[in-house]
């Protein structure tokens, strides 16, 4: 694809408003959440299963951007689930909103927590459309480079920087998930940026 | 103490070497929301990024940058094709309890079980809170 049109596939991993369609399809979604919820509460327990299933990439893809590690975005997914499971009588508005903040949180908590020496992605986990071994092998070092870049970034710049670019949001979105002004987003997304661009540029650009 | 003059000539050579050696073990960087660059190309640069601007405007602004980020949008672009892993919602829904989840109420918003003992210990200590007041001395 160009990149004209970038950032792209933002309608890929959207969880907000950003226009009448959308807004029309988060209606549904959410009259969708809540019957399955009130499902749950009234017993089949199993139909949390499509709460998970609706949400878990998304998700997953927050937390393995924040993270760096497969195993840990993995772990943080299911201790929030879990977490939302007892509490799921509580939800009030947007599950999907709801939820996304128990991971964001988990995530960050994971953060102030550990100092990780090593970071990469599970090459199983991530599809590869180069031809060459060569392109792979260039690949996997920015891959390497950039979750060390990430690392070093604040945990509030890197979860704005991830979901900008990584997971594809828009600003607005943004906001709402995380209870922020677009302004202030945008600040930790062009800091992040040129944090990013210090650590990298030389290399890459 | 500090030479300047050498911390300045010193800087291309620490930027190589933290492009080279970006480490997790580096401090973090500080979240603080002050006023970003103000160059014409760095705005460009952000506006294209952003969705706002055009990719003319940014690369005619900073081509080198524009080339940089549109490698790393690449990466990107893989990254958001990942999924969570696919027995993900099997272990979950495997560690759950078998419980139905029950709202947590306050124990201010439970209902209160009247029972004699309940009702004596309570007229009790609505008399000994009497006494106390009426016992209390006043200045005037």
């Amino acid at each position: 694809m160009g990149v004209e049109g970038y950032p792209v596939n933002e309608s890929s991993t959207k969880l907000g408003p950003v226009n009448t369609t959308v807004q029309a399809a988060q209606a549904d979604q959410l009259e969708v959440d809540q019957q399955i919820i009130a499902r749950v509460l009234a017993g089949k327990r199993e139909d949390f299963a499509l709460l998970i299933t609706r949400y878990s990439d998304p998700l997953y893809r927050h937390a393995l951007g924040m993270t760096g590690s497969p195993d840990v975005a993995e772990d943080i997914l299911q201790t929030s689930f879990i977490k939302a499971y007892h509490h799921l009588a509580e939800v009030r508005g947007r599950f999907d909103a709801w939820v996304f903040r128990i991971v964001a949180n988990g995530c960050k908590d994971w953060l102030k927590n550990i100092r990780r020496t090593h970071l990469s992605y599970d090459e199983d986990d991530q599809p590869s459309g180069f031809a060459t071994p060569e392109e792979e092998l260039d690949r996997t070092e920015l891959r390497t480079d950039l979750d060390r870049a990430l690392a070093t970034l604040a945990p509030s710049l890197r979860e704005a920087f991830v979901m900008k670019h990584v997971e594809g949001r828009s600003y607005e979105e943004m906001a709402d998930l995380l209870g922020t002004t677009v302004g202030a987003l945008k600040m930790r997304v062009h800091r992040a940026r040129e944090a990013l661009q210090v650590l990298l540029e030389e290399k890459y650009a | 103490m500090l030479n300047h003059q050498d911390a300045r000539n010193g800087d291309d050579s620490v930027r190589r070497d933290r492009a080279h050696n970006a480490s997790a073990d580096a401090p973090a960087l500080t979240d603080r929301e002050v006023p970003l660059g103000s160059g014409s190309g760095s705005a460009a640069l952000h506006a294209w990024l952003d969705g706002e601007g055009s990719l003319a405007a940014a690369t005619q602004a900073d081509r080198r940058q524009v080339e940089f980020w549109s490698r790393m949008n690449s990466e990107f672009e893989v990254r958001r094709q990942v999924g969570a892993p696919a027995d993900l919602t099997q272990s979950i829904m495997a560690a759950l309890p078998d419980t139905v989840p029950q709202p947590l109420e306050s124990w201010w918003m439970r209902p209160v079980t009247v029972t004699p003992a309940v009702a004596l210990a309570a007229a009790a200590g609505l008399v000994a809170l009497g006494a106390a007041l009426a016992n209390t001395p006043r200045d005037r």
